[in-house]
């Protein structure tokens, strides 16, 4: 397994090489790069631009592990609006695109949101033809869609059950799960969902949740072994399945001191992890 | 969320109307038939690809079989839908108003709600001189803070009373016989009646996208709707 961390948790006020020196000195194989999150790849980011981003992390020692996106929570595809989903459509082609010219093959897609005006039983066949309109383009390129599991956030795709019979219905081989194991909070079991998508799995997102929910302030997320994940199970569970990709930390709450500690912190505890000495 | 007229075709460019289940292009022969017509005005279009697909999964459902015509189209079906209707053009009225006299039930669900200001009012004007249908202003029913508030149901009177899910804007429609054939919160969005031999049904919010939700209440009212009792 090797590891990485997403380029919007480089610290407010550096620069993307300041970042990538940062994340290769903290240990990290690679860098996880959000598209529109961060000012550097945007949307409107060129294809001379990104290939630019290519050459910064080549040269800072590092590979790209995945292209992610919080763009869909305002363009999902679970929209009634045809031009909100044509829109979410135009991100996932620049993300695979944007993948294809980075050297890597996988990205990620928060595909629906099930809000209280749009219901579930109405986003979940858009998000189904959605992905099967997109599938074939991500196979062309080589790319794997992971869509995330945000349980909680996105109200969709709730249980592994739920998103296996999601994908069952999506059919495509190019179009799997981007897993984060800290997004299932208090509905269910990390290391089940391992278990169960195991081989559709494409990503893995790491951090540490409190499942519950009140006890940390404003949000439910922490540092890996501070939460109330099964670490020793996540373990074994990704072992029992042969994941050998990518764990890619993505700390929801940041240091507020020393902000350049959390990556080595994190990078130690991704160590640990991968090492099983649990 | 309005549309221009090339916005509401090139939406979904992605998803040809042609891959909607139960698609067919039928010869003329064929389209006299047919238990229904779905009449689709535009070449492609999300919005009404989506509602459309509602209405073939509905029928299917119910072993009705169906075709997809455009308007003007040979018809001799019994229940013709127009689903998302642009109306832009007054021969659309005519063929409308001509389907109802010779006996059939037509059911229009505007798009209006979704076309820019310009084209809601051409709707409006053509719906008003030809069908006698009054419709009004888009209204959007999910402002800000509307979470905590009560779902905007649409109550449908006719043939079976039921509520169904909102579809985020309407429109107002009068200009019907008796009482409105939907309203939501209290503003009429439906109207029914009769013309000819045959029936108009015009909604100022679908029920199409509902039916491809499965949603049951909007199942059993199109259900209703497809007794032979209540066509014509």
């Amino acid at each position: 397994m090797k590891k990485a961390i997403g380029d919007n948790e480089i610290p407010k006020g550096w620069s993307f090489e300041q970042g990538l020196e940062l994340v290769k000195k903290a240990g990290y194989d690679g860098i996880e790069l959000w598209l529109g999150d961060v000012e550097w790849f945007q949307m409107k980011t060129t294809d001379a631009e990104v290939r630019n981003l290519l050459r910064q992390v080549q040269n800072a020692g590092l590979v790209v592990s995945n292209v992610s996106t919080g763009l869909h929570w305002r363009y999902p595809f679970s929209a009634r609006d045809p031009q909100t989903r044509a829109m979410a459509a135009r991100i996932v082609e620049r993300q695979i695109e944007t993948a294809r010219i980075l050297g890597t093959d996988a990205i990620l897609v928060v595909v629906g949101l099930v809000t209280p005006e749009v219901p579930y039983n109405e986003a979940y066949p858009r998000c189904v033809e959605a992905m099967q309109q997109l599938a074939p383009q991500a196979q062309k390129a080589g790319v794997k869609i992971g869509c995330e599991n945000c349980n909680s956030e996105q109200k969709f795709l709730l249980s592994p059950r739920e998103f296996e019979l999601f994908l069952n219905d999506v059919n495509h081989p190019s179009v799997g799960l981007h897993l984060d194991v800290g997004n299932i909070h208090d509905t269910g079991f990390a290391e089940q969902w391992i278990e169960m998508m195991g081989p559709r799995i494409t990503r893995i997102h790491v951090k540490d949740v409190m499942k519950k929910r009140g006890r940390c302030g404003d949000s439910v997320y922490t540092n890996i072994f501070l939460g109330d994940n099964n670490w020793q199970a996540i373990r074994q569970a990704i072992t029992k399945v042969h994941y050998d990709g990518w764990l890619v930390a993505e700390m929801e709450r940041r240091y507020h001191y020393a902000p350049d500690q959390q990556f080595y912190d994190t990078a130690a505890a991704l160590d640990r992890l991968m090492s099983g000495r649990l | 969320m309005a549309l221009t007229r090339r916005q509401f075709l090139a939406g979904a460019a992605a998803f040809p109307a042609v891959q909607c289940a139960g698609w067919r292009r039928a010869s003329r022969a064929d389209a006299l038939q047919f238990a229904a017509c779905l009449v689709s005005s535009w070449e492609s279009s999300a919005l009404q690809r989506e509602w459309l697909a509602g209405y073939q999964d509905a029928l299917a459902s119910l072993a009705l079989p169906c075709n997809v015509i455009r308007p003007g189209g040979a018809c001799r079906a019994r229940l013709v839908i127009f689903p998302a209707a642009d109306l832009s053009e007054t021969a659309d009225c005519h063929w409308i108003k001509a389907l109802a006299a010779r006996g059939s039930t037509v059911l229009v669900e505007t798009a209006a709600a979704f076309l820019p200001v310009q084209a809601q009012e051409r709707q409006a004007a053509l719906a008003e001189s030809h069908l006698g249908i009054r419709l009004h202003p888009a209204r959007s029913l999910w402002s800000e803070g509307r979470e905590q508030e009560a779902i905007p149901y649409v109550e449908l009177t006719w043939p079976v009373a039921v509520r169904v899910r909102d579809y985020s804007r309407v429109i107002g429609v009068s200009g019907g016989e008796g009482i409105p054939l939907a309203a939501v919160e209290g503003l009429p969005c439906g109207a029914r009646k009769r013309i000819g031999a045959g029936t108009l049904l015009f909604l100022g919010s679908p029920v199409g996208p509902h039916l491809r939700a499965k949603d049951r209440e909007a199942l059993h009212w199109f259900r209703s709707l497809c007794s032979s009792r209540s066509l014509g």
